[in-house]
């Protein structure tokens, strides 16, 4: 960790410009609560840290007609507590409230959480499940990305040199449409064996599932949409057996490892549980939505 | 090898302190070492165990995932600077009646984070005081009287 | 009583709410102090070809790098003289200490140790001890035959430092007349203490030959011996000076880092202090023991047990250590506290490639009450017993003994115990729920009380000074001065009391083993009547007075009836100065006590969700036998910190090797209860004063620490008829079994 330089610049393009000028030696953070962790394990040695926090461009929840854009330095605690993302974006609210304790979410930020790229990330698969889009700010004009084409393997992006995140974009959500975030997990405190998130709506009258999508955490080298499982509910009448197949089939669709938190065997089965127990819980909140 | 270090301005505990240090040290060690404030400890150094929390921006964070350089133009509060002259904060005389500290480790951090609460809600129940804490570990009291504390604390203010 | 059993703070609690504790880390010098930092081996066990440290030694900032070289060729083990503090031609863990340099700062340290190159052959490891006994296995301990060892260490061959086997009785005939014979296998993992502070120490060699030492320990003496022996000094050339200690639990006992700061200290000249991060803490401190049991019981139908073998195999880590206490320990406790008339145990503590294991708060104690309670359990349900009707058919009373008590055993209390956690549970009156269940364990600890020595004296103001150097675990400081406060008629605030360190100090037990307030409480008990005698002397002499007349309260001494014809203590303490008496002080000592039976009884409350496997508890009772509580706020203290501890052995913690190598040394993955996992426990104390121990104070911090994983099981099995015979009851491991039950019908 010796001679690292720091630079904390107020605008994007200095910091796209630093990054176009130090390449591979220079590292973003932003929060900083997973990038000190890599950087104190030697696990990335940069030249120069170019820090995030000062650019106001990449701070703030905004609501529109169109939907919600939230800042890619956005703490992760102000996700959690806006009541706007509470009540109409739900599912990201308990995503964020899952990252860590208090004093992560005070620093973490969503752009963080995202770039970090673990396939358990808790911000992933509710923006996934969303619809969400990262928009992409480099040399050239901002570009959108699907959050679900947005990770690559585990610990990648599909950031290219001398891009950074900017913001994520939420699309309204649709009339009767409700979510349900769930995760396994050892301990009260603890990174994801398993997440789920379910959004849907139904149709005007309440019995069809008019869309639905399902993402998946900790089960394969990133966030995953489960198209097989959602393709059991879209555009059917959902009944019990109906559910509880779409659950057989996300649990089918991941590729989960084993690892010193679980076995593979383990959180396939709690795929099968997680995805029942959301979808089940999307659609009596939609229900309730008349 | 040349070290580059930087200047950086912060006020802990209402004093202001200009110094300068490397990029690479945390705000824990600048705390510690250059500060001589070894009120907040490092228990893990990883985030895990809140023992080195602090009040930073008004805002509990764990200072050992914060690098001094930025800290720099913020305001932090320690557990040095709770009390006031030789008046204890309400939760540091509830800490010490209720037993809610054995061997004082995690004391500090916690004491922080319950203050943290106490500025946002005042008279928390006990679940938000449980919640409030989930990013403190302690291996002595099983958490009961640190709840017993923080509660005890919000009816005295 | 007007001091002793009153729920009074801890007296250094308000340094501890302010910050202003000075823990091992926090100790601070006039002039520069160096990092030391310690080169670990990356192998589980392997030859070391070469060592070369040239190029540290030659990085600007660094100012010493010390090996094996630089000690003198100490073989060192409290039980099997088997360690050197550095390793000279093998290592035998990950972790074992190779090299260590100081340097002007973290980041020189730790581009210094990348540095030292050392080429090794690596050899196989064993993890667990019953692989690393196998016939053919490779031998940790090449030349184990050549160590000195204890007489007491028996059945010393290859890779087992201890055998013993203990037999009462005829087991053979016991099975015979036993009507059900019961046997099971059951695993306990390595855990791990993880005291919030980790190890740290800073040390300063002066121009006379002494070491100085700050240091976070349980054991400044037992330190200061280790430090001594290693450089071959005398007692009085080093000096520990105990640091205020951020958690303890039996970890903090063994020398860890403080020989190499001192060394470091002695080779640059400079103060050097060693800071354990809290991956290093994981992989070589003194976690504990992992342990193999298997249980044969042979019991008549109406719950009788006749007859009962255990055989045990701890895997102690790479040398023996304090691996002999546990076993020690092991050997009492292994048949639980019942009145079994055949017995056989047979216990074997195997080298491993790990961590010396260290007795862990009640070492050996939950891993047994796992195995034996679990069986105690299974047999009941099979017999169609109520397991509390079981236990106290079965229960040891006094004048009963168990393997290697001691003697008959006095004070026991396990019927009256476990009959107070059933009560408080509802034991009786309980609604059968579907996926919800009960368990009861009882748990069996024997406090033992080792030599120990404290000062009073009297201040000429009439306060009170206590010298001891017993270190702070469970607010015994505070307890010390209550007893004493007692004693002379003063109140708390009136005495002062803290640790002293090993210059000054009369000599101090350690602090563990639930007996540094016996032991110390004891002595200082001793010392303060021996001080109230004195009082009397001069008073008597002043007021003209027979002592047998005199009564000490009130800060004064006064004419029983008369109390205006008396003195403040102040006064007496002025006037003992100019008196023929002089000074008003004592220092006594207590020898070592004979063990001391206690009890814990834990009732667990739980939910198991189906799907999932995970366990919510629900309503947690503990009850545990303390004797006389002299701080029923340390006490219940105690008992929560315990039963946390305990709980999480439970539930969620496991030390999980790969390749010799501990993969998960950080709290992200060793699982430890926040506050949203910890219930509330409802701590119920049983206070009968027992025949030893200041006031009748029994030994209160391990207990209940011990029942917990048993409740746990039985609660399991309760809620889902599932029986898991190995820690953790992970919700993985539940959901496995109770998919394979319903598998099989």
């Amino acid at each position: 960790m010796k001679g690292i330089d720091y630079f904390a610049p107020p605008r994007i393009e200095e910091a796209v410009s630093l990054l176009r000028r130090y390449g591979k030696k220079a590292a973003l953070m932003a929060g900083g609560t997973d990038f000190l962790l890599r950087l104190e394990r030697g696990l990335v040695a940069p030249r120069v840290v170019v820090d995030l926090k000062k650019i106001r461009d990449l701070r703030g929840i905004q609501s529109s007609r169109a939907g919600l854009k939230i800042g890619a330095a956005t703490l992760m605690e102000e996700i959690a507590s806006s009541r706007l993302v509470q009540t109409r974006y739900a599912i990201l609210a308990k995503g964020a409230a899952s990252v860590g304790s208090i004093q992560t979410r005070n620093r973490a930020t969503l752009g963080g959480n995202l770039c970090n790229a673990s396939p358990a990330a808790d911000t992933a698969s509710p923006l996934i499940a969303l619809g969400g889009r990262a928009r992409i700010a480099g040399a050239k004009r901002v570009r959108e990305v699907l959050l679900e084409e947005f990770f690559l393997a585990p610990g990648k992006t599909c950031l290219q040199a001398n891009e950074l995140l900017k913001e994520i974009f939420i699309p309204s959500p649709l009339q009767r449409s409700a979510g349900a975030f769930h995760r396994c997990t050892r301990t009260a405190m603890d990174i994801a064996l398993v997440n789920c998130a379910v959004f849907l709506s139904l149709t005007p009258k309440g019995e069809i599932v008019q869309e639905i999508r399902i993402a998946l955490g900790a089960v394969a080298p990133t966030p995953v949409r489960v198209q097989a499982a959602e393709d059991v509910l879209r555009g059917k009448k959902p009944d019990e057996k109906m559910i509880e197949e779409a659950a057989d089939c996300a649990a089918a669709g991941v590729r989960p490892i084993d690892d010193v938190r679980s076995s593979a065997s383990y959180r396939r089965a709690m795929v099968r549980v997680l995805t029942k127990r959301a979808i089940e819980e999307a659609l009596k909140e939609a229900g309730r939505e008349a | 090898m040349a070290r580059r270090t930087k200047k950086i301005r912060v006020t802990v505990n209402g004093e202001r302190y200009d110094k300068e240090v490397s990029p690479s040290k945390s705000l824990l060690d600048f705390l510690r070492m250059d500060l001589n404030l070894t009120g907040t400890k490092e228990g893990c150094g990883e985030g895990e165990c809140g023992a080195c929390s602090i009040i930073m921006d008004g805002k509990l964070v764990d200072s050992c995932l914060i690098l001094a350089v930025e800290a720099d133009g913020q305001k932090i509060q320690t557990i040095e600077g709770i009390s006031r002259h030789d008046r204890l904060h309400p939760l540091q005389k509830a800490f010490a009646e209720k037993g809610a500290a054995q061997c004082g480790y995690c004391t500090p951090g916690m004491i922080m984070a319950a203050k943290y609460l106490l500025d946002h809600h005042p008279l928390p129940t006990a679940e938000q005081a449980l919640k409030a804490i989930a990013g403190n570990l302690c291996r002595c009291t099983g958490y009961g009287s640190i709840v017993d504390a923080v509660l005890s604390a919000a009816k005295e203010r | 009583m007007k001091v002793v059993g009153q729920e009074l703070p801890r007296v250094e609690i308000l340094e501890k709410v302010t910050g202003q504790s000075v823990f091992g880390a926090d100790v601070r010098l006039a002039g520069p102090i160096l990092t030391g930092k310690i080169l670990g081996s990356p192998h589980a066990h392997a030859r070391i070809k070469s060592i070369d440290t040239s190029k540290a030694e030659r990085l600007p900032g660094v100012k010493a790098v010390v090996t094996a070289q630089d000690l003198p060729p100490v073989k060192y083990g409290a039980f099997v003289r088997d360690e050197e503090y550095f390793a000279r031609k093998k290592v035998r863990l990950v972790g074992d200490r190779i090299a260590a340099l100081a340097a002007i700062d973290e980041e020189t340290a730790e581009e210094a140790l990348k540095l030292i190159k050392v080429e090794y052959e690596v050899l196989p490891n064993f993890t667990d001890g019953v692989e690393a006994v196998r016939k053919g296995a490779a031998l940790i301990h090449e030349e184990y035959d050549q160590y000195q060892s204890l007489s007491m260490v028996e059945g010393r061959k290859g890779n087992i430092c201890y055998h013993k086997q203990t037999i009462q009785g005829d087991t053979n005939r016991g099975f015979q007349e036993a009507e059900r014979i019961f046997e099971h296998s059951f695993y306990a993992p390595m855990v791990h203490q993880t005291y919030i502070e980790p190890h740290a120490v800073l040390a300063r060699f002066d121009a006379s030959g002494k070491a100085t030492v700050w240091v976070s320990t349980q054991a400044q003496f037992s330190l200061r011996a280790s430090i001594a022996e290693i450089f071959q000094l005398p007692l009085i050339k080093v000096r520990v000076i105990p640091t205020e200690i951020g958690g303890g639990f039996g970890g903090k006992l063994l020398p860890t880092v403080e020989p190499a700061a001192v060394a470091l200290a002695r080779k640059s000249g400079m103060a050097v202090q060693i800071v354990m991060s809290r991956a290093e803490d994981f992989q070589v401190a003194n976690p504990r023991t992992p342990c193999h049991l298997r249980y044969k019981t042979g019991v008549k139908l109406d719950g009788t047990i006749v007859a009962r073998e255990v055989e045990l195999v701890f895997g102690t880590g790479a040398y023996c250590g304090n691996g002999l206490v546990i076993c020690k320990r092991a050997e009492m406790l292994a048949i639980g506290p019942y009145r079994i008339p055949n017995l056989k145990i047979d216990l074997y503590c195997a080298y491993t490639n790990h961590a010396n294991c260290g007795p862990y708060r009640a070492p050996s104690g939950p891993q047994i009450c796992f195995a034996s309670e679990s069986q105690i359990d299974i047999i009941a349900r099979e017999l169609n017993l109520d397991p509390v009707e079981m236990r106290l058919k079965n229960a040891i009373e006094d004048g009963d003994m168990t393997p290697a008590c001691g003697g008959p055993l006095k004070d026991v209390h396990a019927k009256e115990t476990l009959l107070k956690a059933a009560e408080a549970a509802g034991w009786r009156e309980r609604r059968r729920e579907k996926n919800r269940g009960r368990g009861i364990a009882l748990g069996y600890w024997l406090v033992g009380g080792m030599a120990s020595s404290a000062g009073v004296k009297l201040n000429e103001d009439g306060t009170v000074t206590v010298m001891t150097g017993v270190v702070d675990l469970s607010g015994t400081v505070t307890s010390l001065g209550q007893i004493v406060a007692e004693v002379l008629g003063v109140e708390l605030d009136d005495v002062h009391v803290r640790t002293a360190d090993s210059d000054f100090a009369p000599h101090s037990t350690i602090s563990a083993g639930s007996q540094a307030l016996r032991s110390m409480g004891s002595a200082a008990k001793f010392a303060a009547d021996e001080v109230k005698k004195q009082i009397m002397e001069v008073a008597a002499d002043k007021l003209e007075a027979e002592i047998s007349d005199l009564v000490v309260e009130g800060k004064r001494v006064y004419v029983k009836g008369s109390p205006e014809r008396g003195l403040s203590l102040a006064q007496i303490g002025q006037i003992s100065l100019m008196h023929k008496h002089g000074p008003i002080v004592s220092i006594q000592s207590v020898p070592i006590f004979p063990n001391q039976p206690v009890s814990s009884v834990h009732v667990a409350d739980i939910e198991v969700d189906p799907e999932t496997g995970g366990v919510k508890i629900l309503r947690y009772v503990a009850a545990q036998d303390v004797g006389t509580a002299i701080n029923p706020l340390s006490v219940k203290g105690q008992v929560h910190g315990a039963v946390m501890q305990g709980l999480g052995q439970a539930l969620t913690e496991e030390c999980v090797f790969q390749n010799g190598k501990m993969i998960n040394p950080s709290f992200l993955d060793y699982k430890i209860f926040s506050s949203l996992d910890a219930p509330r426990v409802e701590v119920h104390l049983i206070e009968h004063a027992a025949e030893h121990g200041p006031f009748g104070a029994k030994g209160i911090g391990e207990p209940s620490i011990i029942p917990a994983a048993a409740a746990i099981a039985n609660a399991v099995y309760d809620a889902v008829g599932v029986r898991i015979l190995d820690l953790p009851l992970t919700a993985e491991k539940i959901l496995m079994a109770i998919q394979k039950k319903n598998k099989n019908g």
